[in-house]
């Protein structure tokens, strides 16, 4: 009975959840194909600067780059509210994922394709935006769906920031009640948010495979 | 018409194009022919601008090829290519592929170019194909469609890599009909091959590429 009386805690937790994992995702994906054009440009100071920029990001905690925002940067005067540290810390993190993905991606269209284009006089945005694009997202579904489960998952890293997400209110009545039941709680409400979000983008998936 | 003057490519130490000049009449076909290596597809990829020839000319009705350097429009407009691949774009329908240049490019309006690319399949025999996608067509339906994609521009040349490559006998003979019947529009068309029986199917001259020379 207790655990019922809680659900609208934990429901305001998968709020802050939620609402960081859309953000998120609204941002970094579109962001991820500049940079991963930035990566594949042939001018070598702008593609090792978009490598040195997608290395630090892999090669880091996002935990370790969230505390950097938000108890790094203030030393120098830049203070950040909690929720805006955790935007900026995932968009820039995922966005490196997503550019890297993309790029494999943009790297697997025969370069045939752009030639065609090329000898058939039409621009390379409408080659793009008409031919390229469509083909690179169907191969990279699967690998965005990945990182996308992933990122419901990273949103519980916030605790750091003392974010109220749903992880947090979890351990806080798990405290309190001395007992494991929130955990499973939040346990069942992550698992059933995934496995909304994979239908999700099965059925993304299944909308591109008519070629 | 086409006009190639010594024309001259090297990748590295590799001298791949050597002093290539020839000449080809409107309507005509030419077969380039020669072994891997020999250098072929690299002087049809320098005649199409999607190489840069180290040194020489390349002409169409007198239009040079290059304009201070690089790719010149009115040249590009003149030429057409089927490549070995086709390279169709796979997410657009046969109607799509061969629609999209005149019309991304606003030289035909979309009935217009919906109405000459049927124009064009039925001359084909494929116009129940222009719902299809690349995916659902016969290797020799593929090669109708690229051919279609190309010809709704209304080449001066039209460019054919090694079209033969992935077809049977049958196949073979119905493409050199095809190209015949292209060539009969005052179309002038070079093909690239090392298929014999092919070229001598054609009504066509020959000209043999061995080491980036015409021997």
């Amino acid at each position: 009975m207790e655990i019922i009386k809680l659900m609208p805690r934990f429901f305001e937790g998968l709020q802050i959840t939620l609402a960081l994992w859309a953000v998120t995702l609204v941002l970094s994906l579109p962001l991820a194909f500049p940079v991963a054009f930035l990566r594949s440009s042939k001018n070598r100071i702008i593609s090792a600067a978009a490598k040195y920029y997608i290395d630090i990001m892999r090669g880091t905690p996002l935990l370790l780059q969230m505390c950097f925002i938000f108890f790094g940067l203030p030393e120098v005067g830049i203070v950040f509210p909690r929720f805006t540290t955790a935007i900026i810390a995932f968009v820039i993190n995922y966005t490196a994922y997503f550019a890297e993905i993309f790029r494999s991606g943009l790297k697997s269209i025969d370069k045939g394709q752009w030639e065609a284009g090329q000898m058939l006089g039409i621009s390379k945005p409408v080659l793009f935006f008409k031919v390229i694009l469509p083909q690179t997202i169907r191969t990279v579904i699967p690998a965005v769906t990945n990182e996308v489960t992933t990122l419901v998952k990273d949103t519980s890293l916030v605790y750091i920031l003392g974010l109220g997400d749903l992880l947090r209110q979890g351990k806080i009545y798990a405290n309190n009640l001395t007992s494991l039941m929130p955990f499973i709680v939040v346990g069942v409400i992550y698992f059933v948010v995934i496995t909304i979000i994979s239908k999700g983008c099965e059925k993304i998936e299944k909308s591109f495979s008519y070629f | 018409m086409l006009k190639v003057t010594n024309l001259y490519k090297s990748f590295g130490d590799k001298t791949v194009l050597n002093n290539i000049s020839f000449e080809l009449g409107k309507g005509e076909i030419l077969c380039l022919r020669g072994k891997s290596g020999a250098g072929k597809t690299t002087l049809i990829r320098c005649i199409c601008n999607l190489d840069k020839a180290d040194k020489g000319t390349v002409t169409i009705d007198g239009v040079e090829s290059l304009e201070n350097g690089k790719p010149n429009k009115a040249y590009q407009d003149k030429v057409g290519m089927v490549s070995q691949g086709l390279d169709l774009f796979p997410n657009l329908t046969v109607m799509e592929n061969i629609t999209l240049a005149p019309v991304s490019r606003k030289l035909m309006d979309k009935r217009q170019a919906e109405q000459k690319a049927l124009e064009i399949l039925k001359a084909l025999e494929i116009e129940d194909k222009a719902g299809s996608y690349p995916s659902q067509l016969s290797g020799g339906e593929k090669q109708r469609a690229a051919v279609a994609r190309a010809c709704i521009l209304s080449p001066s040349v039209l460019f054919f890599d090694e079209p033969t490559s992935a077809l049977d006998i049958d196949s073979t003979q119905d493409v050199a009909k095809l190209i015949e019947e292209i060539a009969a529009n005052d179309i002038s068309v070079v093909i690239i091959t090392h298929d014999e029986p092919f070229c001598n199917m054609l009504k066509a001259r020959t000209i043999l590429v061995k080491d980036g020379k015409i021997e």
